[in-house]
């Protein structure tokens, strides 16, 4: 983890060394004892963490994304061009998968919770890397996560007892929700339905107490599911609560901006991620994913297959370039994303600092329905980027020993998550 | 006692396997396992991953079933091993059957075999709908729900996540809204002739968009050329969201003697008409006389954002029209123009229907009136301000002399359908007290009573099914019922029913289950089951490769419509369970005849059509939706259409793959089939194991290509050698690049040689039996919304037997299903 001004402290070595209960105070638990009261001062001033991750269907075409070389002086390729004025900034890992998934489309509900032995016929999916972040800011921000898009699955968002939380697809609601302020009786109503839902949720739970009596212990496991996610929505319902009375931001966009039709698809991305940097430089959340669902080649000049048509190119040379043109743009709308995050400062530091931003998905080589060698792109969030990091064409490196450094990154300690056997020490 | 046993096991198990193994093996068994299983089975060896030393006696976990499926069918041990004597596999089979039954049964003895469960969000949409007559779709605004064996019934698959409560909350505050609309609305109809339709068109509309390509019949407006929806015939607008019955009298002109058909299409957005959700219907209207068609929709949207229109496809579109008669912009075609047209005398919307049964439901025959801010009276006249205009200001509120009282009046009777059984005393004093409890917080009788209705919508009571353990009672069975038939809650003849304890007799759920698969309700069965049971809602998920030039909008509505209508005749007629594999008939129209290269048919209305002897389209699995709903976008998948076949045809589906498997790459530049790289992957033994299992159907289909028509020769994209640019067969005029000829034989894990899909489909009807068996269970998945779990095979064995004598017909098999004791038990 890099603290201001270049302090380094490796905080694995901490955990190692039996700190515990690092939780939100982190920082104050442990600066204290280990490096005076000067950095805590610092530390003060600590910029929040931020995770981004972000997710698109159909793999990559490999020759045009992952460099020969490894480590910081790769020579760029195709697809990260765009990305050249991020150099170090970033890492491109490849080689990393999750163990054992089948080549199926049917993996994406699990591309972020890396659950481990999946069946896609028959999805049994844990908690997500997004959820385990959010679980630890919740409270500091008006909204505890952002989940965006269209998904071909359900979600990719988990709880832990594997139920797919839904994805929002309306930018204009969202923006409004975030950024607009109410009429006095859209306050009102809201204030309303704020008193209602909490005792609604009171009053649910007091028909599952006397319910449990009669059923049995397997249907008494299901309710206690149940009560949790009764205390969930509680503490949801508490944050909304907290925060309908404080004013709203104003974000660097306008509701102009958000509200007009896009003309294509990537006019649509481009959107949402002025939206999500809207959010982050707000400080309204830490925590989003965004779901890019499959292309069509509507209004696009140049293209003339859709997304998924050119993805299963079966090595045909035309194909293969079509699906390639989707890919550039898509990388080119990344790279402003980060060419935003980049251009926000906070406290003196940049907001692609504060952010780490995940660019990943499912299939390896869509062509093949591989789910293995994934594009994987972790930019921002203040790592210690690498360039290439290659772990081979062999077995695939899990996915879930990065998603750990995230999470450990992110301020959470945690050793194990999904099917990881590790931590990526990399980066 | 238990533990102790199983902690000794464990420690007892890497000493001094083979013969020390648990006491809760007999002794005869254990020498079995030794002497047949273990060499390859045990710690050290654990082929394919298996350990059967390892496997602890707890008989509730899956793995000892697949064990006893696996001794049972003959698969262990494999072929090339020693056989052990048929009297040594009965034993371990039936003490292994033995402990399994009794380990399901004790974990059942309390908790039943249905776990508590909520509604999915497709039965909450409609259990609204039909609670409160709206229309409004409801379930986008809750999370999706798990696909457990495909389907969306079963328990493991409806957690509760927070986001679910709050979206319950939200989903139920907009309901409410809908169905106590703050104006008064009431059914109407509107009907107008085709001359008035036009003259209140407007001139910008007219002069390049409608009159140079249409022409006046005294009342009549006849159009001559397709020109769109929006400029096209259109129905009255809704003034309202909601469901409508929208007529229409129409008749072609100067068409001859031959039928015009009519579609009937529906304004969607663009993703929607992806989903063929603009297609409302097609009529084959005859020739000589006027016809009144009728369709029923829901409107979402009103003030024209969505309205209903009609035109006749097989007229010139506008463009091609006016180059062939020239376009005289502003003018309409003169009265003698002897080219065919569609004639509309006029057109009907009625509607919304049902609209004033969530006032009736919630509010009764209370006073509502326009709530006047203080100091203003109500004006005389407020009955006939414009709806909605004056009363966005001054809303309709509910009114109440003794609010208490009507209060406990209203929400006692609401519970009974919210709650689908009597309410208890308690259940209506709690209800109505937060009723009482909001008019003391401050809130208007009316405010209060929609958030008394909230609460009733958000309770587990309404959310949940709740049914404890052992036999259910009339109430329960009833909302099973109507959940299995309707997807929604029972209807007063279906309580009346309960009420008088018939649905506790054979006869009287029989005549129930009679009357609502009668009911127009029931098209949601056929429409859901089918979707999931065979996964027809994922036909539309990919657009084939652009080689298949002859797939078109037509043809990618009439598929499923194809599998749809067999279906329901299955149902209706009680057809044979051999159905699915083969029929001497089909639902046909003039694309899917053409599609299929039978004797042309005619009309765009699907209708059931013999077919010759020999024909390769009897039989549901040979239908194009299902041959493409099974394929890639630009080529076939023999595993995908195997796997397909194995797990929702033939009941028997193969393992997950194993991990780290290569996947096959297809290359689309040559001419190396799929089949070829497949033969690579078969070679290696982990894979075979399965894919001897899965791929064998797949091959037999390989003679129908991605949109399912039949083909010799695969399709590729480019010429080169040994590629001919051919006809297609079908689609005379239509060239495409053929490249190695299609091989369509294989040999079924059994052993079964076969070389065509007639040979495959012969073999598969020879185990009728296993195909009701799997067909039963898929129901009893759906139905119950509880796995098939050991124990419930002898019921499921019943099953099959009784309906033998009906051939295991479709309708038999529900009524046998219905009356079993896994549907009648929790």
């Amino acid at each position: 983890m890099h603290i201001l001004n270049g302090h380094t402290l490796d905080r694995r070595t901490v955990l190692r060394a039996g700190a515990a209960a690092l939780s939100l105070p982190l920082l104050d638990a442990m600066i204290p004892s280990v490096c005076g009261q000067q950095s805590r001062d610092r530390a003060a001033s600590l910029q929040p963490r931020r995770m981004v991750l972000i997710h698109r269907p159909l793999g990559t075409y490999h020759p045009h994304l992952v460099p020969s070389a490894t480590g910081p002086n790769y020579e760029t390729t195709r697809f990260l061009k765009p990305l050249e004025q991020h150099r170090g900034k970033f890492t491109l890992f490849s080689g990393m998968g999750h163990p054992g998934y089948p080549n199926d489309h049917g993996t994406e509900p699990a591309i972020f919770t890396g659950v481990p032995g999946l069946n896609v016929r028959d999805v049994h999916n844990s908690i997500s890397l997004d959820q385990i972040a959010a679980r630890h800011v919740a409270g500091q921000t008006r909204l505890p996560y952002l989940l965006l898009g269209a998904t071909w699955s359900q979600s990719l968002s988990w709880t832990e007892k594997g139920v797919p939380i839904p994805h929002e697809g309306n930018p204009a609601s969202l923006y409004r929700r975030m950024f607009v302020e109410g009429t006095p009786e859209e306050v009102r109503r809201e204030m309303r339905r704020l008193r209602q839902g909490k005792s609604i949720l009171d009053n649910l739970r007091g028909e599952l107490k006397s319910l449990q009596s009669r059923l049995g212990p397997g249907d008494r496991e299901r309710i206690e599911v149940l009560t949790a996610s009764i205390r969930d929505a509680e503490q949801l319902l508490a944050q909304e609560q907290a925060w309908s009375t404080k004013p709203r931001p104003v974000p660097a966009m306008t509701e102009e901006e958000i509200g007009a039709n896009p003309a294509n698809w990537i006019a649509a991305q481009d959107k949402w991620l002025a939206l999500m940097h809207a959010a982050l430089q707000t400080d309204s959340t830490r925590v989003i994913v965004l779901a890019c669902n499959e292309h069509n080649k509507d209004n696009v000049p140049d293209l003339e297959l859709h997304h998924h048509d050119a993805s299963h190119h079966g090595k045909d040379p035309n194909k293969v370039e079509q699906l390639c043109q989707y890919e550039d743009r898509e990388f080119a709308t990344c790279a402003r994303f980060l060419d935003k995050l980049a251009g926000t400062t906070e406290n003196g530091s940049s907001l692609l600092d504060t952010t780490q931003v995940l660019f990943t998905s499912n299939l390896g080589d869509a062509s093949a329905h591989s789910s293995s060698n994934l594009p994987v792109l972790l930019a921002g969030g203040g790592f210690g980027h690498q360039g290439h990091v290659s772990y081979g064409t062999g077995i695939d490196k899990p996915l879930c020993n990065l998603y750990v450094r995230m999470l450990q990154q992110f301020g959470i300690e945690a050793d194990r998550f999904g099917s990881s056997d590790g931590i990526v020490g990399e980066v | 006692m238990k533990r102790t046993i199983s902690l000794l096991f464990m420690l007892w198990s890497h000493v001094a396997w083979p013969i020390a193994f648990s006491a809760d093996i007999p002794v005869s068994v254990r020498k079995i396992f030794a002497a047949h299983c273990l060499h390859c089975h045990d710690e050290s060896t654990q082929q394919a991953g298996f350990s059967l030393a390892a496997l602890k006696p707890d008989f509730r976990q899956l793995a000892w079933v697949r064990v006893h499926d696996r001794i049972a069918r003959g698969q262990m041990p494999p072929a090339g091993e020693d056989r052990p004597a048929p009297a040594e596999i009965r034993q371990v089979t039936d003490w292994l059957s033995q402990e399994l039954v009794s380990a399901t049964r004790a974990g059942r003895a309390e908790d039943g075999r249905t776990p508590w469960r909520r509604m999915n969000r497709r039965e909450y949409e409609t259990t609204l709908h039909d609670l409160l007559g709206i229309a409004l779709p409801l379930r986008d605004m809750l999370p999706e729900d798990n696909l457990i064996h495909g389907f969306d019934t079963l328990a493991r698959g409806l957690e509760t996540s927070s986001s679910h409560l709050l979206s319950y909350q939200r989903a139920a505050d907009r309901a409410i809204v809908e169905a106590l609309p703050t104006f008064p609305a009431a059914s109407i109809t509107k009907r107008y002739t085709g001359k008035e339709y036009l003259e209140n068109r407007l001139p910008v509309h007219r002069t390049t968009g409608i009159d140079p390509f249409v022409r006046l019949d005294g009342d009549t407006l006849i159009y001559h050329a397709t020109v769109g929806g929006d400029m096209g015939m259109q129905a009255p607008h809704p003034p309202m969201p909601g469901r409508y019955r929208i007529r229409a009298a129409v008749r072609p002109v100067n068409n001859g003697d031959r039928p015009m058909t009519v579609f009937v299409g529906k304004r969607v957005d663009r993703f929607q008409a992806e989903k063929h959700l603009h297609i409302v219907d097609y009529f084959d209207i005859p020739a000589g006389r006027t016809s009144v068609i009728e369709v029923e929709t829901d409107l979402k949207y009103s003030q024209g954002n969505q309205f209903i229109f009609f035109e006749a496809p097989g007229l010139p579109w506008k463009d091609d029209f006016a180059k062939q008669h020239g376009a005289d912009g502003a003018k309409s075609l003169p009265a003698d123009f002897a080219a065919p047209g569609l004639a509309t005398e006029w057109a009907e919307l009625e509607g919304p229907l049902d609209v004033e049964l969530g006032v009736q439901r919630m509010l009764g025959d209370l006073l509502r009136e326009p709530r006047m801010p203080e100091g203003r009276s109500l004006p005389e006249n407020w009955r006939s301000w414009p709806v909605p205009g004056e009363f966005t200001k001054y809303p309709l509120t509910a009114r109440s002399n003794a609010p208490t009282a009507d209060a406990e009046r209203l929400i006692r009777s609401f519970l009974r359908l919210a709650f689908r059984r009597p309410p208890t005393e308690q259940q209506v004093a709690h209800h109505a007290a937060i009723v009482k409890e909001l008019i003391d917080q401050g809130e208007t009788f009316d405010e209060a009573m929609r958030g008394g209705y909230k609460a009733i919508l958000c309770s587990s009571n309404f959310l949940y099914y709740i049914e404890p353990p052992g036999k259910l009672d009339d109430y329960a069975i009833a909302a099973r019922l109507a959940r299995l038939l309707w997807s929604s809650m029972p209807d007063e003849e279906l309580f009346a029913a309960a009420d008088r304890g018939e649905l506790s007799t054979a006869n009287g759920l029989r005549a129930q289950t009679e009357r609502m698969l009668g009911d127009r309700k029931a098209e949601r069965f056929i429409r859901t089951f089918t979707d999931q049971w065979l996964n027809l809602a994922g036909f539309l998920d990919m657009a084939p490769d652009g080689i298949y030039v002859e797939y078109d909008a037509m043809l990618a509505w009439s598929l499923p419509q194809e599998t749809r209508a067999f279906f329901r005749e299955m149902l209706e007629k009680d057809l044979p369970v051999a159905s699915v594999v083969q029929t001497d008939w089909t639902f046909l129209n003039e694309r899917l005849a053409q599609h299929y290269g039978l004797p042309p048919v005619q009309g765009t209305q699907l209708r059931r059509t013999s077919l010759a002897a020999g024909s390769r389209r009897g039989g549901l699995i040979t239908h194009g939706s299902i041959l493409k709903m099974t394929t890639n976008a630009s080529y076939t998948s023999p595993v995908k259409r195997g796997a397909w076949i194995m797990e929702r045809i033939v009941g028997l589906p193969p393992d997950p793959p194993p991990p780290d498997v290569a996947a096959v790459e297809p290359d689309i530049r040559g001419a190396s089939t799929i089949r070829e790289q497949l033969d690579q992957h078969r070679n290696v033994a982990v894979c075979a194991q399965c894919h001897r299992h899965i791929d064998p159907p797949g091959f037999a289909l390989e003679n129908y290509d991605v949109v399912g028509g039949w083909r010799e020769r695969y399709r590729v994209r480019q010429g080169g050698e040994g590629i001919d640019y051919a006809e297609l067969v079908n689609y005379p005029g239509r060239r495409v690049y053929l490249a190695k000829a299609v091989d369509a034989s294989g040999e079924t894990d059994n052993g079964k040689a076969f070389t065509d899909i007639d040979e495959f489909k012969s073999l598969l009807l020879r185990d009728e039996e296993q195909l009701a068996r799997n067909l039963a269970e898929k129901l009893v998945l759906y139905a119950t919304g509880a796995e098939i779990d050991f124990a419930d095979r002898a019921v499921i064995e019943q099953i099959v037997r009784d309906t033998k004598s009906q051939k295991h017909g479709l309708r038999s098999l529900l009524h046998a299903v219905v009356q079993s004791p896994l549907f009648l038990e929790k």
